[in-house]
């Protein structure tokens, strides 16, 4: 099955100037009892959780690093992230790995969620703006409010959620993760 | 309390008592009368007879001192006699003596041990120790002085013996010197004359020269004669023994001298010799031998004047020693006589010893004679009054008691004394009574015994046809218990089986709880594959949701794959749905077969405790057929009693008719023993008497007379009635 997986993942990288295409096609996922969507061009690809390095003195949603295929990547626990409780580890967790804009460039890096659900397709008339209010989370993570059967989507910003400030502590961590390489 | 009346005991206390102090009284008189014998005995054996022993022993003494100076004197006065030797040993037999002397003297004055083993005790008899003191104090003055005496003199003889020797051969040795000088003298004359003849030429010269030398030769002659006359009168002296000879012997002696000087000095200076004329020797050598032996006549006459001397001192000496031992004697003889009175003293006092002796012996002697007679009488006097006291009830006793043997009960006893033997006719009195009571009472019981025996035998043979009927009874029982004993066993059998089958159904009942677990974890098991199914599903799940992000990427070219992707994506959630169904259908089949697990358990000790129950059931229903039987085996055993006890009542019966025999045989054997009172055959004389007699006797003796004598007395009819309450 990991064969399958890894030949899935090493499918052919998109051209980036399609993405405005498939704006409507997302990920839906759990983190706790609440689903979330984010847009399925960020993601690079979904991996079952293998073995995380804690890293030291890093932020608390800084679940630690994981190695893909020689690569280092942070993994952020969205439930920490969005103000939850800390993930537990199951059989279903999933580690998402999305790219994100860094200061290199695109930056790899993963989602701890509770449990993927499906690929779904939401028309753009059934999109709505992130509400002002009213919402547990903090409103820039919230990209829109996506409409499936009569029930709404919170469909995640990506470069919010993974946001600068973060990015910075997290060029940090790669340098030191570097340097301890080299 | 008079002496019939007096207690046997007292009575010998009494007799006895007075016989030993008789026998103390002999005894004490005998004592004192040995007492006496043995202190005059002491006098004679103690006292007086070592006295006379030690008397004895000095005059013993005296003696041997006496004999010894005498042996002494012996042996130094007598001259010529040499002992000198034996000397020491006499005077030292003679020390022995005095000694023994003083310790025997000192023995019988102060006391002491005569140095033989014999003890001396002090005299205490004035005469005897004055007489004693006296011969001390001749032996000490006079017999030891004269002994000394003795022995002085005895000594100055053995020197005066030595001297007179030595004189003696001073003497000799003068003689020969003298005789020496004179045969020289003798020959110088003889030579002289001899050259004279030969000178001589004429006969005038001749006949002068015989007239001259003749004298001369007789001269010389005569000298040689005086000296050895001289030497015969010594040669006397020395032999010897009384002053007067010695005198004489002097006398003749100085004639001789004399005679010796007269021719010499008339040959030396010319004179007459036995009316000779002899001429003056002129002739010088001639004179010098001449001159010689005048020299040694000298020289012998001062041997002669010692030899004398000696003699004399011999013989005075002598005398005295003569003296001393009369002296010794006289002493001697003294204190012997005195020794001599001391025992005479002595015996005497040993003859009134013995006179005393006799005397208290003697008197003794009659003392215990008469008592031991006095108490002789009084011995026999008491014996025969005791034996009398004695004897003389124990007859009488004797007599009563063949009567009782020949069954006369109606016997008199009287008593007339108080002592042992009155007690002992007392009792037989209370006994004869007693027995008298004790007969009427058996001849009474023998008569209810015979009509009672009757009665036994009656009810005998009742009881025996009653215990048949019980046997009957009893045989009906016992079959009925049978029956049900035969039931209980049935009942045992039955829950014996029903055991076994709760027992098969518990032990089933657990197996199918067994078999519920078994299918519960089957079912875990199948729960547990079909999640490893899901768990496929859901990575097939990822694998498409991977392959629909792929195919979003490539875009247009990816369309085509998206389709297939979303096919894969719905089989792997087809796939989950249906395991989460199956899942489901396990979970509950799961719990359903808990639940009959559960159920089985609670089951399973129901189950078991039926068994239990029912074992207990069956072990009850075993004790109850142990117990029928035992019922049975008890009914079999009443059966055998109750014929037991007919066979019993049948020999009751039996047994009854026996019993009334011998109830008349005791009736008749009884008849033996004659009352004397109220009995029909001898009521007579006595029946009087008797009863008041008795009740006397009764309250003399504070007696209890049983109340059921008037029963014995009375008739029969109560006693009956009696049994038959009875």
């Amino acid at each position: 099955m990991s064969n399958q997986l890894q030949a899935v993942a090493k499918a052919p990288v998109p051209i980036a100037g399609e993405e405005q295409q498939e704006l409507n096609q997302f990920l839906t996922f759990h983190v706790g009892e609440e689903l979330f969507a984010i847009g399925i061009l960020d993601i690079k690809e979904i991996i079952e959780v293998v073995d995380i390095s804690p890293v030291p003195l890093t932020p608390p949603f800084v679940r630690g690093v994981i190695n893909l295929r020689g690569r280092v990547v942070p993994v952020i626990d969205l439930s920490v992230r969005l103000d939850r409780p800390a993930t537990r580890l199951t059989k279903r967790s999933c580690v998402v790995i999305v790219e994100v804009p860094g200061r290199d460039g695109r930056q790899c890096m993963g989602m701890l969620v509770d449990e993927v659900k499906e690929v779904l397709e939401i028309a753009d008339d059934a999109m709505q703006p992130a509400p002002e209010f009213g919402a547990d989370i903090r409103t820039d993570f919230i990209d829109r409010m996506g409409r499936v059967d009569e029930r709404f989507i919170v469909i995640l910003s990506i470069d919010h959620v993974l946001s600068v400030e973060e990015l910075a502590a997290l060029s940090d961590l790669q340098k030191r993760a570097r340097g301890v390489a080299a | 309390m008079n002496w019939k009346n007096m207690r046997i005991g007292n009575k010998l206390a009494i007799g006895f008592g007075v016989l030993m102090a008789l026998i103390g009284i002999a005894s004490y008189t005998g004592l004192s009368g040995i007492k006496a014998l043995d202190e005059e005995i002491f006098v004679i054996g103690e006292k007086q007879a070592p006295v006379v022993d030690a008397a004895n022993e000095m005059k013993l003494a005296l003696m041997i001192g006496r004999n010894a100076m005498e042996e002494f004197k012996g042996a130094t006065a007598v001259v010529g006699r040499a002992d000198e030797e034996a000397l020491p040993a006499i005077e030292a037999d003679f020390a022995k003596a005095v000694e023994r002397f003083d310790v025997m003297v000192g023995a019988i004055l102060e006391g002491g041990d005569l140095g033989n083993g014999e003890t001396v005790l002090k005299t205490d008899d004035a005469k005897l120790a004055e007489a004693v003191r006296r011969s001390d104090k001749l032996h000490n003055d006079s017999f030891q002085v004269a002994a000394e005496t003795l022995r002085k003199t005895g000594h100055a003889l053995l020197e005066g013996r030595r001297e007179e020797a030595a004189a003696m051969l001073a003497m000799e040795k003068a003689v020969e010197t003298v005789i020496q000088t004179a045969d020289d003298a003798e020959t110088a004359v003889k030579e002289h004359i001899a050259g004279m003849l030969g000178k001589a030429r004429t006969v005038k010269d001749y006949a002068q020269l015989m007239s001259d030398s003749v004298p001369l030769v007789d001269a010389t002659m005569e000298m040689k004669n005086a000296i050895l006359a001289s030497r015969i009168e010594l040669e006397e002296v020395a032999q010897a023994t009384q002053l007067t000879q010695i005198d004489k012997n002097e006398a003749a002696y100085q004639e001789t001298i004399k005679a010796y000087d007269e021719v010499v000095s008339a040959v030396l200076n010319g004179g007459d010799v036995d009316g000779d004329q002899v001429v003056k020797v002129a002739d010088e050598g001639l004179r010098n031998f001449l001159l010689a032996s005048d020299r040694a006549h000298t020289a012998f006459q001062q041997a002669g004047k010692r030899m004398f001397a000696a003699r004399r001192h011999l013989i005075e000496q002598a005398i005295a020693a003569d003296q001393a031992m009369q002296t010794l004697d006289t002493a001697g003889a003294a204190a012997e006589e005195l020794l001599g009175q001391v025992g005479t003293i002595a015996n005497g006092k040993m003859n009134d010893a013995r006179k005393h002796a006799g005397a208290a012996g003697e008197l003794a002697t009659l003392t215990m004679l008469s008592i031991a007679g006095g108490a002789l009488v009084l011995g026999i006097l008491l014996g025969v009054l005791i034996t009398r006291a004695i004897t003389r009830p124990l007859k009488r006793a004797t007599q009563i008691s063949e009567q009782l043997a020949e069954g006369d009960l109606s016997v008199q006893i009287d008593v007339d004394s108080r002592d042992e033997t009155g007690q002992l006719l007392l009792a037989m009195q209370r006994m004869t009574e007693r027995l008298a009571q004790v007969v009427g009472e058996v001849r009474g019981g023998a008569h209810s015994l015979a009509s009672a025996s009757q009665e036994v035998s009656a009810t005998a043979q009742s009881l025996s046809q009653s215990s048949t009927e019980q046997a009957s009874g009893v045989e009906e029982t016992s079959a009925s218990v049978e029956q049900l004993n035969s039931s209980v066993q049935q009942n045992t059998d039955n829950a014996r089986t029903t055991d076994g089958i709760a027992t098969t159904a518990a032990r089933e009942a657990q197996r199918s709880g067994e078999a519920v677990r078994q299918t519960v974890d089957a079912m875990k098991a199948i729960a547990a594959k079909i999640s490893l199914i899901e768990d496929i599903a859901y990575k097939t799940n990822l694998l498409s949701l991977n392959a629909a992000i792929e195919a979003a990427r490539a875009g247009e070219h990816g369309k085509g794959f998206t389709v297939v992707a979303a096919e894969v994506r719905r089989l792997a959630e087809n796939s989950r749905v249906a395991a989460q169904e199956i899942n489901e259908l396990a979970g509950n089949s799961v719990s359903i077969a808990e639940q009959a697990g559960k159920l089985l358990d609670e089951m399973v000790p129901n189950i078991q405790r039926t068994a239990d129950l029912v074992q207990e059931i069956s072990a009850a229903s075993d004790e109850q057929a142990s117990g029928v039987r035992q019922i049975n085996e008890a009914m079999g055993q009443l059966d055998q009693l109750t014929q037991q006890n007919a066979s019993a009542s049948e020999e009751l019966a039996a047994t009854s008719e026996e019993l009334s025999g011998q109830a008349e045989q005791l009736q008749q054997t009884v008849a033996f023993f004659r009352l004397g009172q109220d009995e029909g055959t001898r009521a007579t004389k006595k029946a009087g008497k008797k009863p008041a007699q008795r009740q006397q006797a009764a309250a003399s003796f504070e007696y209890e007379t049983p109340p059921r004598l008037a029963v014995v007395d009375g008739n029969t009819a109560i006693d009956e009635k009696d049994f038959e309450r009875f």
